[in-house]
């Protein structure tokens, strides 16, 4: 499991390689070009369905498999209201434009500039228009015109979100604790970690289900705040595994590096908590981010468990086309699929943008998410 | 700053040894030990369907697991086993070249953009992507269409209801899965490494094999990891693509819990490929030892005979 | 492939088109006005004397209904009309004409959320309409077997946050004795007149305490006949096609009752048999023999009927009746596809509206199934998923609010046909079908 650890470290003796060894460059282009063809084809592989969702979500015919021969965006139509959704979108857009131009304006003008306030600026705005629209549509209920399906893409991400959360903290703190303070606890805490990875999910899924009629109260019970409570079952069980599997990246990130740094902190007086907020924290950061992108995606796709547990008011996307899926899946389930897209690879521009920001070269943006 | 400053500071910063992982055992022992310790504690009952619980357990014994050893869960085991270990294979074999040619073979700015691609199928539901693999391999789909109008094919695509297509999308779903640590582990391999083997005039496959290939060992264990134990579990890829043929054990203890109501069976069926699964594993770790201890015995040889010429 | 480029709705096969003009129903549906209205007194003369549900008279539909609310008038032999007990009654809208039926609509609000078998409602009846005609906001999620209903509704114990759920008829008594379901509160169903007496008082639930039909419906198969020529007639002849011509190319209904059936049917044996070798006869026949030549379990074969994926399925009525617009869809011919009733015996089970035990909107819950037991919506709902869903005097309905009805044959069935059928029981050999349904699917995988 270490090679989830990304480190910046070898990049720089990397062109010199590249441009290396001139006498064997006729073979080696050879070799390479072999390997792009191949790169390539694996791409289309790869993108060839998700082309066929694309496309298929503007199906006229009833079915999402079966294709009619032609085109009609009325299953667009039906998952949304048209006008709702849109001045939902331009908000976020023009939110987030005006916010990205808004520094090099004001510094161009009047010369006044703020570094911090610069580079904060664009991603601030961009959070604050999606909770203004958060706001406006009941937290994005009402842009959508099935509600059916609305409810279970807000669930799949408020599910997702909150089960990241979880399993970044949770992962984060237990991959310290293993790389930093070993002792009798590590051993039995590593085979509960990995039989967590091994257990099959319709085991942890029935488990869970009946005991969490125990936890019917509370929390778990009503709704809080625009999310139901069935969500944070959710939360429960999707963190499970993503948990695990943050645990394992952040102790092999730590496992390179040892205690040096920590303990210098320590001695020049620094109490435990500023030590780890500001020699810890940093190290494990990129560890943290390529973990909770990977708990993101698998909580995103978590289907069997949310379907055991899920209560009525908390579908999750799967877990209603899975259902879907026992009769007919309808094209606009397409459409969904495409707006789960758009939006994940929103909050992950996101992501890349917060990070470079914060100081990261583009390629250790690259290999942090790589490692998820 | 005097030495003897140091001690007790040192003392409050390793006090709890464990209270940073406190959080994950509270959380773990609560909503994981727990509930899969009554599953367990059920595999030993027998089935009462006129429960809300449908277990009795008022005579616990080992026939859940003697009825589990049937040849219904050897068959389910091995269809399973066969689909799981061919697509593990067929994942390191496609997604081997695309790592490579990532970490050594592409300038730095197509690196990002590449891996980016190769991440972002992932950011789709991958039930949707299953269900997207219908279309092309229906029998009167378009693909199949054209392929017969074009004369590549006889008769119409028959591969939706089968292994093959199962096979198909679980590599899929899983190639990324394979191609990410795979990149990480080769990425990490100090470029001086591969230049010195060659300077000591080994030829590239030598390089390549024994170089390259055992440094990127444990990024093929934690490619192998990562999507061989998911793939055993997984049912929904094979009911979606496979019908009859999709018949996967998670599929049969799925059934055994709801579809039979037989809870006990069930969790007999469960724990017994949780152990299946560790003893897939342990073979595997096994023949990697083996196979680096025969490795290093080979490559000792040779570098008592001299350096090649 | 030429009637691809027509876009008009092809939804059948021409030998199967029994669209009537639209005249000849105007003047079926005035005729039938004073029929159905001596129905439906008829009716609920009977009901009132079988005392098990609370009647309303007639109004014509367009009157008001509303009265002073009675209390507990479930028991009540008389034919005084009692009717709804909640506020805000209202009347259905007055389309069509039907008279003779109670139109009581009460309004409720919040979400009903409901736990259905796939695509099993009209999408509006669950959506826009229940929200304009209700004040309701529906959810639905899907199941694919009884089992996983009682599993998710048991494990949840009251906290599943359903409301309405559709069992079938023989889980019903396992579902009351494990506490699932909630008692109906009938002073607000008193809709449950308009049910036609055949499918009150069923023996899983006499008084209709817990449950309402939702729809009933049977087993047959379809067959694509440009490829398997054999004409199916029988069991016998489903069989002989699965392993001869369409071996490999077959999907059969996903539930272990349905398999054992068609081996029981087609040997005559009783299909709710207990006996251990009638049980070891069908494991022998259908593990060995039968199993390698099943593509798929699919109770819902129709979308994939027109992706092209088999060519003999076994099939519930509705689902067959929807395979052929989705032929037409996907460019196939409908013409080419067969339908036909399981025989000489065959299944016949219901599919009932409960309300589960721990439901966070009852008063939702009970309006909505009532409103869908008032004619124009039961008739709405059933012109979309095809099954028959028990409203009296329902030839002059279908009439009335349903001319252009297609493929009424695959829907509604003759009395002979009916004799046929057979419905499940849960018996002790309910273990040794689920463990033989398992080697059969372990046998069809291997």
């Amino acid at each position: 499991m270490t090679a989830f650890t990304v480190g910046g470290s070898t990049r720089s003796t990397r062109s010199t390689t590249a441009s290396g060894a001139p006498k064997n460059r006729h073979k080696k282009d050879v070799l390479r070009i072999v390997l792009a063809v191949w790169c390539v084809i694996v791409l289309i592989f790869l993108f060839v369905p998700i082309c066929l969702v694309v496309l298929h979500s503007f199906n006229r015919g009833g079915s999402f498999s079966i294709w009619s021969g032609h085109t009609s965006t009325k299953w667009w139509g039906t998952l949304f209201d048209a006008d709702k959704a849109w001045s939902a979108a331009l908000t976020i857009i023009v939110f987030t434009v005006v916010g990205s131009l808004l520094p090099p304006i004001v510094r161009k003008t009047t010369g006044w500039q703020r570094t911090f306030i610069s580079r904060w600026f664009g991603p601030f705005a961009f959070l604050l228009g999606v909770v203004v629209v958060a706001l406006n549509t009941d937290w994005y209920r009402n842009v959508f015109k099935d509600k059916n399906l609305g409810d279970a893409l807000r669930n799949s991400f408020f599910a997702a979100i909150g089960a990241t959360i979880v399993a970044v903290v949770l992962g984060g703190l237990s991959g310290v604790a293993l790389a930093r303070r070993p002792g009798f606890w590590t051993k039995p805490f590593m085979l509960m970690v990995f039989l967590i990875l091994v257990t099959p999910e319709i085991m942890d899924a029935i488990a869970l289900a009946g005991w969490m009629q125990r936890f019917s109260f509370g929390l778990f019970k009503s709704s809080t705040g625009g999310i139901d409570g069935g969500i944070f079952r959710l939360w429960v069980g999707e963190s499970l595994y993503a948990s695990a599997v943050v645990t394992l990246i952040v102790r092999a990130r730590l496992a390179g590096i040892d205690e040096t740094l920590e303990e210098a902190a320590s001695d020049l007086g620094a109490t435990p908590g500023r030590a780890f907020r500001q020699i810890t924290l940093p190290l494990i950061s990129s560890a943290l981010v390529a973990g909770g992108l990977l708990s993101f995606t698998i909580c995103l796709d978590n289907t069997i468990i949310a379907e055991q547990i899920a209560t009525a008011g908390s579908t999750t996307f799967p877990t209603y086309l899975i259902s879907q899926l026992r009769s007919t899946v309808k094209p606009f389930v397409g459409s969904a699929a495409v707006v789960l897209f758009i939006v994940t690879i929103g909050a992950l521009a996101f992501v890349a943008t917060v990070l470079k920001r914060s100081g990261d070269s583009s390629s250790q943006i690259a290999a942090t998410l790589g490692g998820g | 700053m005097t030495a003897s400053v140091v001690p007790p500071k040192r003392g409050r910063l390793r006090a709890p040894k464990f209270l940073l992982a406190g959080p994950s055992i509270i959380w773990y022992v609560l909503f994981f030990v727990a509930p899969i310790a009554f599953i367990v504690y059920y595999s030993f009952g027998t089935k009462d369907s006129s429960k809300l619980v449908p277990v009795d357990m008022s005579s616990p014994g080992f026939h859940n697991y003697s009825e589990a050893f049937s040849s219904t869960f050897f068959t389910t085991f091995k269809a399973t086993l066969r689909v799981a270990v061919t697509a593990t294979l067929l994942t390191v074999v496609i997604g081997f070249p695309v790592a490579y040619f990532l970490a050594f073979k592409v300038q730095e700015r197509w690196r990002a953009i590449l891996l980016a691609l190769v991440i972002v199928p992932s950011f789709t539901s991958f039930l949707i992507r299953t269900v997207a693999w219908r279309i092309p391999l229906a029998p009167n789909g378009t693909l199949s269409k054209w392929l017969q109008d074009w004369g590549v094919i006889g008769g119409p695509i028959s591969l939706l209801e089968t292994r093959t297509a199962v096979q198909i999308a679980i590599v899929y779903n899983y190639l990324g899965f394979m191609i990410l640590p795979l990149y990480v582990a080769l990425d990490r391999i100090e470029p001086v490494l591969r230049e010195a083997s060659k300077d000591l005039g080994a030829g590239r496959v030598s390089t390549f094999m024994r170089v390259t290939l055992p440094l990127a060992g444990p990024g093929i264990a934690a490619g192998v990891l990562l999507t061989f134990i998911p793939m055993c579990g997984d049912y929904v890829t094979a009911t979606v693509l496979g019908g009859a043929k999709g018949n996967m054990i998670g599929a049969l203890i799925d059934s055994e819990f709801k579809g039979a109501q037989n809870w006990p069976l069930g969790s007999a069926i469960a724990v017994l490929m949780i152990l299946a699964v560790l003893v897939m594993l342990a073979i595997g770790a096994i023949v990697v030892v083996g196979g680096q201890w025969l490795l290093r015995r080979m490559r000792r040889v040779d570098l008592s005979d001299g350096a090649p010429a | 492939m030429s009637s691809s480029q027509e876009p008009v709705r092809i939804l059948a096969p021409s030998s199967l088109r029994e669209t009537l003009s639209r005249r000849a129903l105007l003047q079926v549906g005035a005729g039938s006005v004073g029929l159905a209205a001596l129905l439906a007194a008829c009716g609920s003369d009977k009901k009132s004397s079988s005392g098990t549900t609370a009647t309303t008279t007639a109004n014509g539909g367009s009157t008001p209904t509303t009265t002073a609310s009675s209390s507990a008038p479930a028991t009540s032999g008389s034919t005084a009309s009692s009717t709804a007990a909640s506020t805000g009654a209202s009347t259905a809208g007055t389309t069509g004409g039907v008279s003779g039926y109670s139109e009581v609509v009460n309004k409720s609000s919040g979400t009903l959320a409901m736990y259905t078998w796939g695509d099993y409602n009209d999408p509006s009846i669950v959506g826009d309409l229940a929200q304009t005609d209700l004040g309701v906001t529906m959810k639905v999620d899907y199941y694919t077997s009884n089992e996983d209903l009682i599993t998710k509704l048991s494990t949840a114990n009251g906290s599943s946050g359903y409301d309405v759920v559709v069992p079938t008829g023989p889980y019903i008594p396992q579902m009351i004795q494990k506490g699932l379901l909630e008692k109906f509160d009938k002073d607000k169903l008193p809709n449950l007149s308009n049910v036609d007496k055949l499918y009150l008082g069923q023996d899983w639930d006499p008084g209709n305490d817990y449950s309402v039909c939702k729809d009933w419906g049977s087993t047959g198969w379809m067959w694509d006949s440009s490829k398997v020529k054999a004409d199916i007639k029988t069991w016998n002849d489903f069989i002989a096609a699965a392993t001869g011509e369409a071996s490999g190319n077959v999907s059969v209904l996903d539930t272990g009752a349905n398999v054992l059936g068609m081996y029981c049917w087609a040997n005559g044996i009783d299909w709710n048999t207990e006996k251990k070798e009638d049980l070891d006869a069908a494991e022998k026949f259908l593990v060995d023999t039968f199993a390698s030549h099943i593509k798929a379990f699919d109770s819902y074969p129709s979308t994939k009927i027109a992706e092209g994926a088999y060519t003999l399925s076994m099939a519930w009525n509705g689902d067959a009746r929807q395979a052929y617009s989705r032929i037409a869809d996907a460019g196939g011919n409908p013409d080419d596809w067969k339908w036909a009733l399981g025989a000489p015996n065959t299944e016949l089970w219901m599919d009932n509206y409960c309300i589960a035990a721990g439901s966070p909107n009852p008063d939702a819950a009970h309006a909505w199934i009532n409103w869908l037991l008032t004619p124009e919506i039961s008739i709405k709902d059933l012109q979309y998923h095809g099954y028959n869903s028990g409203m009296k005097g329902m030839e002059s309905l279908i009439a009335t609010l349903a001319p252009d009805l297609t493929l009424g044959n695959m829907i509604f069935f003759s009395d002979d046909q009916v004799k046929t059928m057979r419905t499940q029981k849960i018996t002790s050999a309910q273990d040794r079908i689920a463990d033989i349904y398992n080697k059969i699917k372990a046998k069809a995988g291997g």
